[in-house]
């Protein structure tokens, strides 16, 4: 698996605990397979910019509800 | 001459009686400052990391780790800063100096933790009396157990017995003057599984001890009622799903829900009282939210991460201002008459993950920005949901604020948390028609309800606080 979709996964469990990892469908809405109010949202978003130095905009966050959706945003950003 | 400062267990929510000190943080000579965490205490709802309001030296630590005992008890003393080591300080102080600070203390108890001081002889080296830490101790087993059972160290009393040795008669003493109730480990299991606060049985056992036969009784469930253990559902507009974690049904297993199930309980006992003393009158308005909708995403978009702004905050901020405006919609009813609140301590509702809610506190709202709001409000969700709250979360809040929006509800008639005397209800912004001036057009439109106590408000009242709250968030930028 792509090392971004590791380091979300793993910030995902960190920010909420009661998440297996192994059973998140990274090309699935993660909406769909966890409960993430818009608090949880902002801070993965931002454990996420910590990591990688990328902020994804809130106008972005339609591109990125799934977690290979959202490091594969993230690469293509850190790339660029 | 200076006096020591008595620290108490807090009071960390209007239904708390005791708590267990899990762990204490600080040890004797330790310098703490206001704000420091002190301990970690555990009450039905949660586990919560105490703060002290004052500055000082810890002198002694009066209740051991594991003990439960009352609001209001001296958990510990601290000397005062600045007048010489901490132990030579000591000797110093006599205790019946003891002023009782904040967190309160009542005043009995304050006497008989007193008269428990008076009873050791101060060591003239200046350690604290009863914690000899070099002189190995004879305990007989049955001392041991009944220390064990009263949640106390027998190597840390003073005894009465010849060579200082501590007899049972010194740990029947130790158990009644702390005010702590004795409970046999197996009620604390029963009350445990049970949801139960054991020292609010009553105890039949020797010396008033709650037994398991006592905590049976106490909770033998009548005709229709759930039998220990089972989940109490409770209103639905206090106790919605929980956000956090899908519950599997029919429960996982007791221990996981045990802390679930006090949790519950002790958010039923609270709703029950309010359902039957607060009689309720409740009001709800449609707001078209273009105005904040907008601002929202254009403010955010220019501001780094760290300080974007959730709709929620800007819910918080504008009730908090409201609140201020509306004295008689922010206080409490106690004993038969309207305390108003002198500041917005503002009460928020926030699911745990694993289940349950919690609603900490927002001290003095109104007087923070919406940026300070934001940030308060990510870090009380952060500690909510990682169980660890503060003490100074637990502040009785004036009104409390229910955010039902990211559950997709679209309004919520609230209950009354007592004995606050109103709640505002937000439901989820929904695009509706919205017909202004002839037209009618797709908006983004917020519901709002205002429950209050018609002992205190009327709808009069009540309207002109929603007229109010809704020019508020018309206009976001002034927030």
């Amino acid at each position: 698996m792509n090392p971004t979709c590791d380091l979300i996964l793993r910030l995902l469990a960190d920010l909420a605990p009661e998440i297996d990892p192994a059973a998140v469908d990274v090309e699935l809405p993660l909406r769909d397979q966890v409960d993430l109010d818009s608090m949880d949202t902002l801070t993965l978003m931002e454990a996420v910019a910590e990591h990688t130095g990328v902020e994804v905009p809130e106008r972005d966050y339609p591109l990125v509800g799934s977690v290979a959706a959202l490091a594969r945003y993230t690469d293509a950003r850190r790339a660029g | 001459m200076a006096d020591r400062t008595a620290f108490a267990m807090p009071s960390l929510g209007a239904d708390m009686v005791a708590g267990t000190v899990l762990a204490w943080h600080v040890q004797p000579g330790d310098r703490v400052q206001p704000g420091d965490l002190v301990a970690l205490v555990d009450t039905d709802k949660s586990e919560i990391e105490i703060e002290t309001f004052d500055a000082g030296i810890v002198s002694e630590l009066v209740v051991p780790e594991g003990m439960q005992v009352p609001v209001g008890t001296v958990i510990a003393y601290f000397d005062p800063v600045g007048t010489g080591s901490p132990r030579d300080d000591r000797s110093a102080v006599p205790d019946a100096e003891a002023e009782p600070t904040r967190p309160a203390i009542l005043p009995d108890q304050a006497d008989q933790a007193d008269q428990a001081d008076a009873a050791g002889p101060a060591d003239p080296a200046g350690e604290p009396a009863r914690v000899p830490h070099h002189e190995p101790r004879v305990v007989s087993p049955l001392v041991r157990r009944l220390a064990e059972e009263a949640h106390l160290d027998p190597e840390r009393l003073e005894g009465t017995g010849p060579g200082k040795q501590v007899r049972r008669a010194d740990i029947e003493a130790r158990g009644a003057t702390r005010g702590a109730t004795r409970v046999s480990p197996r009620a604390r299991r029963l009350a445990r599984l049970a949801g139960l606060d054991p020292t609010a049985v009553v105890g039949t056992g020797p010396a008033g001890t709650v037994t398991g036969v006592d905590v049976l009784a106490h909770n033998r469930p009548g005709p229709g009622q759930a039998p220990v253990g089972t989940t109490t559902p409770a209103p639905a507009t206090t106790q919605p799903a929980e956000p956090g974690v899908a519950r599997a049904p029919g429960g996982t297993g007791r221990r996981d829900g045990t802390a679930d199930d006090r949790s519950r309980r002790a958010t039923a006992i609270l709703m029950e009282r309010s359902w039957r003393e607060i009689p309720h009158y409740h009001l709800a308005t449609r707001l078209d939210v273009s105005t904040m909708v907008r601002w929202l995403a254009d403010t955010n978009e220019t501001r780094p991460i760290g300080e974007r702004i959730l709709a929620a905050a800007v819910l918080l901020r504008a009730t908090a201002l409201a609140a201020a405006r509306h004295p008689r919609l922010n206080g409490w009813w106690i004993d038969g008459a309207f305390r108003p609140a002198n500041q917005v301590d503002l009460g928020t509702v926030v699911a745990r993950r694993g289940g349950g809610l919690l609603a900490p506190t927002i001290t003095d709202a109104a007087s923070r920005d919406l940026g300070e709001v934001m940030h308060t409000l990510h870090d009380l969700v952060q500690r909510v949901r990682r169980g660890r709250l503060r003490g100074g979360d637990l502040t009785p809040a004036s009104i409390t604020v229910t955010n039902l929006g990211e559950l997709g509800v679209d309004e919520v008639h609230g209950v009354i948390h007592p004995p606050q005397v109103a709640l505002v209800g937000f439901g989820a912004v929904h695009e509706e028609a919205w017909a202004d001036g002839g037209m009618v057009a797709a908006r983004p439109v917020l519901h709002v309800s205002l429950a209050g106590d018609h002992r205190v408000s009327d709808g009069l009242a009540g309207a002109a606080f929603l007229t109010d709250l809704a020019e508020l968030l018309e206009h976001p930028e002034q927030l």
